[in-house]
């Protein structure tokens, strides 16, 4: 199996540097990148399907909000997760409501954000799972069709 | 149970009044129903199967979030919108996060309700859909599985039959080279047999190979499953009926006990029988002989026993859901056959299957890469030999020369995937959404266990309440593992 990957993209270099080793720490085997814009973000997002992106929300240039909208129209299947400052709750009802699948507060509490993450990407392998079995028995149906067809055929 | 509609949760006459009219007026063919608080409402849910559920966030006793965790466990399919004052900032996070679909502030502008609760609806009907092509692309696949298997058993030729019924069971496993010891020893002898094992571990393959290896070869083998056939019918099944018997009874009929005559009876899921029919069962034990419905006469009957359970009986015995004295008579000699997880031989099995496979199937598929190994290795198989076979079949259906991990995406979703740990924060918003999106086939193994234990272990009202037919009912537990045993009242 491909290790899980995550993509943090935050303006503020110290976060860039904390999060992904706190991550990479306490979830095993998971692969972290990261952009310090948004516009550095969807050029990754465009080459590589991350199994979850956490943004944070104020940004200079196109912010977390408008980050947030791209990656749904993009990547529709990527669980999000924005960064908020404590207390901005206009803001998060904001990203809630954009499709982000939850979000965390400055500052940030270590055990929260990875539970957080991990529920985001296991929905989002779950999806993936069921999908990917969906179209497996599609495609062993149609094969079945196949071999009735041809015992029906062998038979007559 | 009735469908559909939106109910409407406010301690608000004025809102109680005007919404359900703006709904109606804007939304045609809309049922709405309205409950002036969370208790109220909660009782509605339980009766019917709303399309939506619009709640105040601030009532008196039980409020909109409370309200809101409880639809989300009982209904978890139902979308929810929450009203909120304006600018409550706080409260419609907590909503949002416990998995509110959407939330709508005061004073309420009418045509952003219609459009919220228009999408949620939409959204609820879409993956009902999702769902629906699921479940039929399943079944679809089960009756082409059934042909083949059905086709294939008439194509072979009957050279087949003296092959060793062992045959089926072994396979240098040390768990099994035990139990096919004690078939041998038991075959030749008077014994009842009760043969225990989870589902799916080759129980029915064990009662034939004991009548097989039997002197009753010669006679009639024939398999009852006791949890395919309703309460109300399992007698006159068991046992036959006289003409007049009963409503409908137009003519005689024999029961499975004298259409076995002479051979041996085979009693599948035994710990189904109504413990009415239990005594009845043991006369039949103890004196050799039935009395169908509607007679005076008993007859006598010359039939071996084997019967099966894939829970322990001793367990349902002392739970008072088995007769002991039924036990008793039934465990004369007892065989258990190990879960494939606990044996040694699950590869060698699955190649044996796929060689299988690759005549029935005609593919060209003869080999199991090494991480496809693992992966079957890792996996739990709940329904056991049966399941493995299944899985291996369907892989080879995909595969072109090596089963690969990827041709393993039919394996069943591990539940433990989907269900949420209780120790976890609950999921937020749409992330419990994709959640229950997904979980939905796991989920039918909740519902039905739920609606047993409402119908307490009753197979036909289950049914009902769950709007499948019986049949289906009685496939989906098999699946699942799930006995109606486990929920009648001791």
């Amino acid at each position: 199996m491909t290790p899980l990957s995550v993509l943090i993209v935050d303006d503020d270099p110290a976060l860039l540097q904390a999060l992904p080793q706190a991550l990479r720490l306490r979830m095993g085997g998971v692969t972290v990148e990261t952009a310090d814009s948004a516009t550095a973000a969807l050029e990754r997002i465009a080459a590589q399907d991350y199994d979850a992106i956490v943004t944070d929300i104020k940004m200079p240039g196109m912010d977390g909000l408008a980050l947030l909208a791209e990656i749904r129209t993009r990547r529709p299947e990527t669980p999000t997760l924005i960064i908020t400052g404590h207390g901005e709750n206009e803001l998060a009802v904001h990203a809630l409501r954009g499709g982000a699948c939850d979000f965390i507060q400055k500052p940030i509490d270590r055990d929260y954000f990875v539970a957080a993450l991990y529920r985001a990407i296991r929905a989002h392998v779950l999806n993936r799972r069921v999908k990917d079995r969906q179209q497996a028995l599609a495609c062993c149906a149609e094969e079945l069709e196949r071999v009735v067809q041809k015992l029906e055929r062998e038979n007559s | 149970m009735s469908q559909g509609g939106v109910l409407i949760v406010d301690d608000d006459l004025a809102v109680l009044q005007a919404l359900p009219e703006a709904l109606r007026m804007r939304m045609g063919g809309v049922t709405v129903e309205t409950a002036a608080c969370a208790t109220a409402a909660l009782d509605r849910i339980a009766a019917r199967d709303y399309d939506a559920i619009v709640a105040d966030i601030k009532m008196p006793g039980m409020d909109g979030l409370e309200l809101l965790a409880e639809i989300r466990t009982r209904r978890p399919e139902t979308p929810t919108l929450i009203i909120t004052g304006h600018g409550e900032n706080d409260l419609i996070v907590r909503a949002l996060r416990g998995g509110a679909c959407d939330f709508i502030s005061k004073p309420i502008d009418r045509d952003y309700f219609i459009a919220a609760l228009h999408r949620a609806m939409e959204t609820r009907e879409a993956r009902r859909r999702v769902k629906e092509r699921q479940l039929a692309l399943e079944r679809h696949l089960s009756e082409l599985e059934a042909v083949v298997e059905q086709r294939t058993r008439e194509r072979r030729p009957t050279t087949k039959v003296s092959e060793s019924p062992l045959s089926l069971l072994q396979g240098s496993s040390r768990q099994m080279e035990q139990v096919v010891q004690q078939i041998k020893r038991v075959a030749d002898s008077p014994l009842t047999v009760l043969v225990q094992g989870e589902t799916g571990t080759g129980k029915e393959l064990v009662a034939r190979a004991i009548h097989q290896l039997s002197a009753r070869r010669e006679k009639p083998f024939v398999a009852v499953d006791c949890g395919a056939i309703p309460d109300t019918l399992i007698e006159s099944e068991l046992f036959g009926y006289e003409k007049g018997a009963f409503t409908g009874a137009h003519e005689r009929k024999e029961g499975q006990f004298q259409l076995a005559g002479g051979g041996t009876l085979f009693l599948d899921e035994i710990v189904n029988l109504p413990l009415a029919t239990q005594a009845k069962l043991l006369r039949a034990l103890q004196q050799r002989q039935v009395q169908p419905l509607g007679s005076k006469r008993a007859v006598p009957v010359a039939v071996r026993i084997t019967a099966a359970s894939n829970v322990p009986l001793e367990q349902e015995v002392r739970l008072g859901r088995f007769r002991a004295d039924v036990y008793y008579r039934l465990n004369e000699f007892v065989i258990t056959l190990p879960p494939l997880r606990e044996r040694d031989n699950i590869l060698q099995l699955a190649n044996g299957f796929l060689a299988e496979a690759g005549t029935e199937l005609d593919r060209p598929c003869c080999r199991i890469s090494e991480a496809a190994a693992q992966v079957l290795l890792r996996y739990d198989w709940p329904g056991n030999v049966r399941e493995l076979r299944n899985v291996i079949r369907r892989a080879s259906l995909l595969a072109s020369d090596v089963i690969e991990p990827e041709h393993l995406a039919v394996l069943p979703i591990d539940p433990r995937l989907a269900t949420d740990h209780p120790q976890e924060p609950a999921p937020a918003g749409s992330s419990l959404k994709e959640l229950a999106q997904a979980a939905t086939v796991d989920a039918e193994g909740r519902a039905i266990r739920s609606a047993l234990q409402a119908t307490r272990g009753n197979k036909s009202e289950a049914a009902r309440l769950l709007r499948v037919d019986y049949k289906t009912l009685h496939l989906k537990m098999k699946q699942y593992g799930i006995s109606a045993g486990q929920f009648r009242q001791s």
